[in-house]
């Protein structure tokens, strides 16, 4: 999955954050019906407003995941304005209220400058609309079919808040996308302030085929088959590959400060996943319940894990305070040391015995011996239903038959 | 094959995003990015490309004495600044203190350019001429047969691997034009545009003289929208030390496009 940079924001000057409501103001607290008025059309999700003695605040929903501002506010000297910020993408949505509507615009920034797109909403909810039956279930596609195709799978779900589903790559998945379906057209997208997606396409018969929306105005074809069952993308554990004549080394210092390295005796002869993973990751974000629970499960049985953060400025203390904030809110026990920054050299510098680049996050299962077992390239989020559930228990299941294994020496 | 240029109706939504009052917002976003953003081009004091070692300050070649002395190495797997503070691991696309100054590394793997920024300059930017419709053209994307890619300059003065995607084919003015269109691609994320870097009747008469470009926005059933209102110049525009592209073969419309950004002086010149 392709990845954007976090950058802060700063809105100083401009927020008017916790002032009271003006009198004549309406509230804008409630839900509202979203769209970015992208050039291949409008891009649904829903933002929620709430609003206490005058202090505002909020959150952005694809589906039921709902991701909160960073910050909500009025805008000085302009009551019905507000600013909705998503700081960690650098991104703002900007819009005027009224009664009943939000209009305005979502902007971003990067190296050419600010990128813009029509905002607007509506108080209330879309309406839900289920897809047919058909559409339901796995799909083997190629983006740019005629000139540079490209796998994916599309995973099409019918549930209680209509259409939802995901796309997945050769390194995990696209988060969670939703939609509504009417007859055989269909519209779903994933927007969390940074990725602006849309996938809308049609069915017909045994194919489906459509336009894969990024951004304001980038747009790629696609045409899929339903799956056979048969792999369509490149299996996990041949993205990258691993040195497995020699025991696993690394050596990194920790976001607590001191270094931590594979040659600690805390380590030896334990089963170990080594977590390669960057906060600004969403599927990063998605693995790492997975990580605590086997934790949780595993440690007193001998297993270890070490996450590898690849963040974002190479600044210690900026990206320490990344990753000890990661660390609390998935309320993460084992170690997380800060290995590098997430370009394309740093990982292949600080981990010379992987080969074929890295994908995030990429979980490296060691076992007794320091040995390198399996690598699992990406990962397949909760968005992925089905294939979420079959990795964890995968994930499980290895860990299990590691542990048993005998220590029969030490790394 | 050229096919038909008729009228279509357009979604709400998609009139909604070629509004001149959407118009306006890009346009006073953009202004206060170039005006005060850390990495506007104005800003920029100096930018190079490099592929091995390149040394700042007063042992640099030619010296940079305004910069302090610091190393930039592309190693075989790292790139890494070296100052009088120690070593550090560079990202690409990221600001890192160089001093007083702010360092930037774009570009790919042994492609790479660096910029190094100070404080924006008092420049006023160059503004646009007013919103005309009659300088938006609706056409069709004959698509390129071989879709070869093209080491090229991008906007910004930084190469891409783009990708011919074919001729668009509009009525611009009262002049039939057939635009080459190259998709350029988005670093580290999955968009990439379809632009077209042209020259017209207005260039050093009002316009940038190297030309400017322009990104078309689908319309759908392999329809286009090029509207010469968003026409935006290269960064060499602002300032001097960003190289400027190459006019792409082909792409002279003889009308004067009285629409888009505006120049009215030579970049700044630092260094």
């Amino acid at each position: 999955m392709m990845v954007r940079a976090i950058l802060m924001l700063s809105a100083t000057g401009v927020l008017a954050a916790g002032a009271p409501a003006a009198a004549q103001t309406t509230s804008p607290g409630g839900p509202w019906r979203a769209a970015l008025d992208l050039a291949g059309g409008a891009l649904r999700f829903h933002i929620e407003i709430f609003e206490d003695a005058g202090h505002l605040s909020g959150r952005l929903c694809n589906a039921d995941a709902c991701d909160p501002f960073s910050t909500l506010a009025r805008i000085a000297g302009s009551p019905d304005s507000l600013l909705l910020e998503m700081a960690d993408y650098a991104a703002v949505i900007r819009v005027r209220h009224s009664s009943d509507s939000l209009t305005g615009f979502y902007r971003n920034v990067g190296n050419r400058g600010p990128r813009t797109i029509p905002f607007r909403a509506s108080r209330g909810s879309w309406p839900i609309e289920r897809p047919p039956p058909e559409l339901v279930g796995r799909w083997d596609a190629f983006f740019n079919p005629a000139d540079n195709p490209s796998p994916r799978i599309l995973d099409f779900r019918r549930t209680a808040r209509g259409l939802e589903g995901t796309i997945i790559s050769n390194t995990g998945d696209y988060g969670l996308f939703w939609g509504r379906a009417e007859a055989d057209s269909f519209s779903m997208a994933h927007f969390d302030g940074s990725f602006v997606y849309m996938l809308t396409g049609q069915l017909m018969g045994d194919t489906v085929s459509g336009i894969f929306h990024a951004g304001l105005t980038s747009q790629r074809p696609f045409v899929a088959v339903r799956s056979t069952g048969e792999p369509h993308l490149t299996a996990p554990e041949e993205v990258v590959r691993a040195d497995t004549t020699a025991p696993f080394r690394f050596a990194f210092p920790s976001v607590d400060g001191g270094m931590v390295t594979s040659e600690d005796p805390r380590f030896a002869g334990k089963v170990m996943i080594v977590d390669i993973f960057g906060t600004w990751c969403p599927t990063c974000h998605d693995a790492a319940p997975i990580l605590v629970d086997l934790y949780e499960r595993y440690h007193e049985r001998g297993l270890e894990i070490v996450g590898l953060a690849y963040e974002v400025t190479g600044d210690t203390a900026i990206d320490g305070a990344l990753v000890r904030r990661y660390r609390e809110k998935f309320g993460i026990e084992f170690p997380l040391l800060l290995a590098g920054v997430n370009d394309s050299e740093s990982p292949q510098a600080t981990q010379p015995q992987l080969e074929g680049g890295i994908a995030y996050p990429t979980n490296i299962f060691i076992d007794r011996t320091g040995r390198v077992r399996r690598v699992h390239a990406g990962f397949y989020g909760p968005a992925t239903g089905q294939a979420h559930q079959a990795l964890r228990q995968e994930f499980f299941d290895l860990t299990e038959e590691l542990l048993r294994e005998p220590s029969t020496s030490s790394r | 094959m050229a096919r038909g240029m008729s009228v279509i109706l357009l979604s709400p939504a998609a009139l909604g995003a070629q509004a001149p009052g959407t118009l306006e917002v890009e346009r006073a976003e953009f202004a206060r990015w170039l005006r005060t953003s850390p990495i506007s081009p104005y800003a920029a004091i100096y930018h190079q490309p490099f592929a091995g070692e390149l040394v700042f300050g007063p042992d640099a070649v030619p010296p940079l004495h305004q910069l302090p002395a610091a190393t930039l190495d592309q190693g075989l797997f790292r790139l890494s600044l070296t100052t009088a503070d120690g070593d550090r691991t560079v990202p690409r696309n990221r600001d890192i203190p160089l001093g007083e100054w702010q360092l930037r590394v774009s570009g790919e793997r042994g492609r790479s350019v660096v910029t190094v920024f100070g404080e924006p300059p008092a420049t006023e930017p160059p503004g646009w001429y007013d919103y005309d419709r009659r300088w938006v053209a609706d056409g069709v994307l004959e698509a390129s047969e071989s879709g070869a890619t093209r080491r090229m300059y991008g906007l910004d003065g930084v190469e891409v691997e783009a990708t011919h995607a074919g001729t668009f084919v509009a009525s611009v003015g009262a002049q039939s034009v057939r635009l080459t269109v190259f998709r350029m691609p988005e670093a580290g994320t999955e968009e990439s545009e379809l632009q077209v870097f042209f020259r017209d009747g207005t260039n050093d008469n009002g316009t940038y003289p190297a030309g400017r470009f322009l990104t078309l926005r689908p319309l759908g059933a392999n329809r286009y929208r090029a509207d010469f209102n968003r026409a935006r110049n290269p960064f060499c525009a602002y300032n001097g030390i960003f190289p400027c592209p190459l006019p792409w073969s082909g792409n002279a419309i003889d009308a004067a496009v009285e629409a888009g950004e505006r120049y009215d002086g030579s970049g700044t010149e630092v260094f």
